[in-house]
């Protein structure tokens, strides 16, 4: 019945625009939207999601999409354990921000952070809208960089979900991870001075050093 | 409060196993009135002052725990409005041995941060200690006529209460704190752990959870209110400490008001970038009262947002945050509100959120902003900077880091020419590239392994220190004869005579490269603080231009002498001779050792001989 919980700081990252905050919206309020006013901004939210018995908590950070924050990013994905790269299928100049994210991310946020590259949109294809980044150009950029790939609907929820279990089936569970942090700690112990031992040593310098 | 635990205690030779299976099958309705007891008799002792519960924090605890309505949550924490006396205690201790004169010099704001992390941890520990024991109490005395078999499962459910409670239900944290998460509620242990767990009914277990659920809340309240306490205490007894050697200096009429800024007086590099960045701000606001600039083209606020409406709400919980509230966590919870008035309005989309915010943060010029920033970073216990506050905490900070680095280029050309030279000054360039900030990174404190031994330990935490690199290299040589050439400095600026215990505290440090936390407690020390103030100058010659470096190492040379107070100048040096004699030892400071001269290493031993007069 209680099964653990990890918990995932995914950060949202693409240019302005892109849906990044209706990708969230569309995942989130699915399941809560008995909960939730209409009008939340999805500045930050929480959701969570069961996936093989083992409940993942995201903590979503989203990002302003403004070039001129940008260098602001790293205060948001520090810590991050996962990234949503956004880009709008519809317009291939997002793409080319989302290929300096990812770039970015690989150079400067944690070093197993999971990302997914997201191509918004594609409900507009439908709409008559242009396609004007292929599939198989966001499909070759996550293969070389090692991302999950997904394109999505925010509109209609295509696809939505599926980026979220999909970085969740990536994330390593709790379990693995308590054994990391128990050898961490072991390791920060034996590194951890002696406080008695140090205590003794001094005092003997103490002695003559005045 | 495991009462619903009955399982067999294998070691207690006294158990008898047949009462133990008829309590745990027999229906435990009344359990939860057991509970109740002790929380009413609390209830009574505690009831002299109310404080509000609705907090954002708790409001989201809400959330997590369906399994507790509402009502009983409120019941719980309203009785909750002060600290127990033991605990009190503790603050007390605590801020009685931070005033104690151990330190030979003041300690900086990251050390002391580090000493409030460590008792946070300790009071949080004494928190669950303390919830666990009135709730064991309590039951005592319900079943005032009960067995020795009870007295027996006291002992083990006390031991089980320990990894009950330890179990949080805010997952985040259990995910910053393995021990805790280690509970018998676990996946794994649910299964396959000992017979213990698998004598309780599910609706035992669902007991149990509420009750854990219940401590849990108590316990973060226990925390915010410890928050509260500790520097309301701070203000009331001010932080001077009561011998030659200060730990900070205050002047008397400051402890009427709590200034974060009081708090950052002995870390220059704060202080100095949090001055620059005030300036920086009011210069910018004078610019959009003049109309020189027009904030809301500037920031790109025009499609639709109004920032009008809100001003006068955000300006008061900005002013709330800065001036009217003391402890951290008060000040979170003002960013909080804020954070949630900016969000849940219609028109807003997120990639408006921070223009939003940078535009009431220079329109409205709360003072001190950037410092009651880090003060929260600081000072808000780590465990409970999650979520919700870390996002609204990094916000305000990405805000600050933007309006910091704000410089003319950024503006118009048209402005450029309109700017007096005042205000081009403030506009010159960006702060962080004239005062660097000591590294946050290395106060991360060690809250996740180790907490146990932290227990205890709470006046030697594990404030780090520069690793001094020895090899045989012409760098480590280097740092060899700096080291010692600056240990006689130090001694010259600053002797005081060190206590003997107080030496010892110098080999207390954990051994962790490349950051400014050491514990002054010995003149020696010095060396090694001066070393690094050396290497921080250091690396930004080489990264910027040497005016600006030589002005902010000035600036940091004159902020030492003036925040801590405390420096001597031997009587053999006179002023003059004095400052001359500095310049000699300071033009050789951002040389390499492999660049000098004979000439130049004769001169140098002069300045050392000098030194030793």
């Amino acid at each position: 019945m209680n099964t653990s919980v990890t918990s995932i700081k995914l950060v949202l990252l693409g240019e302005a625009a892109v849906g990044k905050s209706s990708i969230v919206l569309r995942f989130v309020s699915n399941d809560f939207a008995e909960n939730k006013e209409p009008t939340i901004g999805a500045a930050f939210l929480t959701q969570r999601v069961t996936i093989n018995e083992h409940t993942v908590k995201f903590e979503i950070w989203d990002t302003a999409g403004q070039e001129r924050f940008a260098s602001l990013a790293p205060m948001y994905y520090r810590n991050a354990q996962a990234a949503l790269v956004v880009y709008d299928v519809t317009k291939p100049q997002s793409f080319i921000k989302a290929r300096h994210w990812v770039k970015e991310l690989h150079e400067q946020a944690s070093k197993d952070i999971i990302i997914a590259l997201v191509g918004n949109k594609i409900d507009m294809l439908q709409e008559g809208g242009e396609r004007k980044v292929a599939r198989e150009e966001g499909e070759k950029l996550a293969e070389e960089k090692g991302l999950l790939f997904f394109e999505t609907s925010a509109k209609t929820g295509e696809n939505v979900n599926d980026v979220f279990l999909g970085i969740g089936e990536k994330v390593p569970l709790k379990k693995e991870e308590e054994q990391n942090n128990a050898n961490n700690e072991r390791e920060s112990n034996s590194k951890r001075v002696d406080l008695n031992a140090a205590n003794n040593g001094s005092s003997t310098n103490n002695a003559c050093s005045c | 409060m495991a009462r619903q635990l009955f399982t067999p205690p294998i070691t207690n030779p006294r158990f008898d196993p047949n009462q133990s299976i008829r309590e745990s099958y027999k229906i435990t309705a009344s359990s939860m009135h057991f509970q109740q007891i002790p929380h009413e008799d609390q209830n009574d002792n505690e009831k002299n002052s109310c404080d509000e519960n609705s907090t954002t924090s708790e409001k989201l605890e809400n959330d997590k725990s369906p399994i507790l309505t509402k009502q009983e949550i409120d019941d719980a924490l309203s009785e909750v409005s002060n600290l127990p006396p033991e605990l009190s205690k503790l603050i007390d201790i605590f801020i009685d041995d931070l005033k104690q004169p151990k330190y030979v010099r003041p300690l900086s704001v990251l050390q002391l941060s580090s000493l409030f992390q460590s008792f946070y941890i300790k009071f949080d520990k004494a928190s669950f200690q303390h919830v666990s024991a009135v709730n064991n109490s309590g039951n005592n005395y319900s079943n005032g006529g009960s067995s020795s078999f009870l007295a027996a499962k006291e002992t083990l459910s006390s031991g089980l209460s320990g990894i009950f409670g330890r179990s949080r239900s805010s997952s985040a944290n259990s995910l910053m704190r393995p021990r805790r998460s280690s509970s018998l509620f676990s996946n794994e242990s649910m299964s396959n752990s000992n017979n213990a767990t698998q004598m309780l009914s599910p609706d035992e277990i669902k007991k149990q959870l509420r009750i854990n659920e219940l401590n849990n809340m108590k316990i973060e309240k226990y925390m915010e209110l410890c928050e509260r306490d500790v520097f309301k205490k701070i203000l009331i007894v001010g932080t001077s400490v009561s011998s030659p050697n200060k730990m900070k200096t205050f002047k008397p009429h400051q402890l009427q008001t709590f200034k974060v800024g009081n708090l950052f007086r002995n870390s220059v590099e704060f202080t100095e970038y949090n001055r620059l960045l005030n300036e920086k701000i009011l210069c910018l606001s004078k610019l959009s009262i003049m109309n020189k600039i027009n904030l809301i083209e500037f920031l790109s606020l025009n499609n639709g947002i109004d920032p009008e409406p809100k001003f006068k709400e955000i300006k008061e919980i900005l002013y709330e945050f800065t001036y009217h509230s003391i402890s951290p966590c008060e000040k979170i919870k003002a960013l909080l509100k804020l954070h949630e008035i900016m969000t849940y309005s219609q028109e807003m989309s997120n990639d408006d959120y921070l223009s939003l915010l940078i535009y009431y943060i220079i329109t409205i010029v709360p003072r001190d902003i950037f410092l009651n920033a880090e003060f929260i970073r600081l000072f808000r216990y780590k465990k409970k900077l999650v979520e919700t506050e870390s996002f609204a905490l990094t916000n305000l900070e990405a805000a600050l880091v933007f309006v910091e680095g704000l410089t003319k280029s950024d503006f118009s050309n048209e402005l450029q020419d309109k700017l007096t030279e005042n205000e081009g000054k403030f506009l010159e360039s960006s702060i962080s590239s004239r005062v660097s900030l000591p590294s946050k990174a290395t106060i991360t404190h060690k809250s996740n392994g180790n907490s146990n031994s932290n227990i205890g330990d709470i006046m030697t935490p594990t404030i780090q220190r520069p690793d001094v690199t020895r090899s045989s290299s012409y760098d480590g040589f280097r740092t060899v004869f700096d080291s010692s050439l600056k240990n006689i400095i130090g001694k010259i600026r600053s002797y005081t005579p060190p206590h003997p215990n107080t030496v010892n505290g110098n080999n207390l440090h954990n051994n962790n490269s490349n950051n400014n936390l050491n514990i002054p407690r010995s003149s020696s020390q010095l060396s090694i603080e001066l070393g690094n103030r050396d290497t921080m100058e250091m690396s930004r010659d080489g990264s910027r231009s040497t005016s600006s470096s030589s002005r902010s190492s000035a600036s940091l040379e004159h902020g030492n002498r003036e925040f801590t107070g405390d420096l001597t100048v031997t009587a053999s040096i006179n002023g003059a001779d004095r400052k001359e004699f500095q310049k000699s030892w300071k033009k050789y400071k951002g040389y390499k050792f492999e660049d000098l001269t004979i000439c130049e290493l004769r001169d140098l031993f002069e300045i050392y001989q000098k030194m030793m007069q």
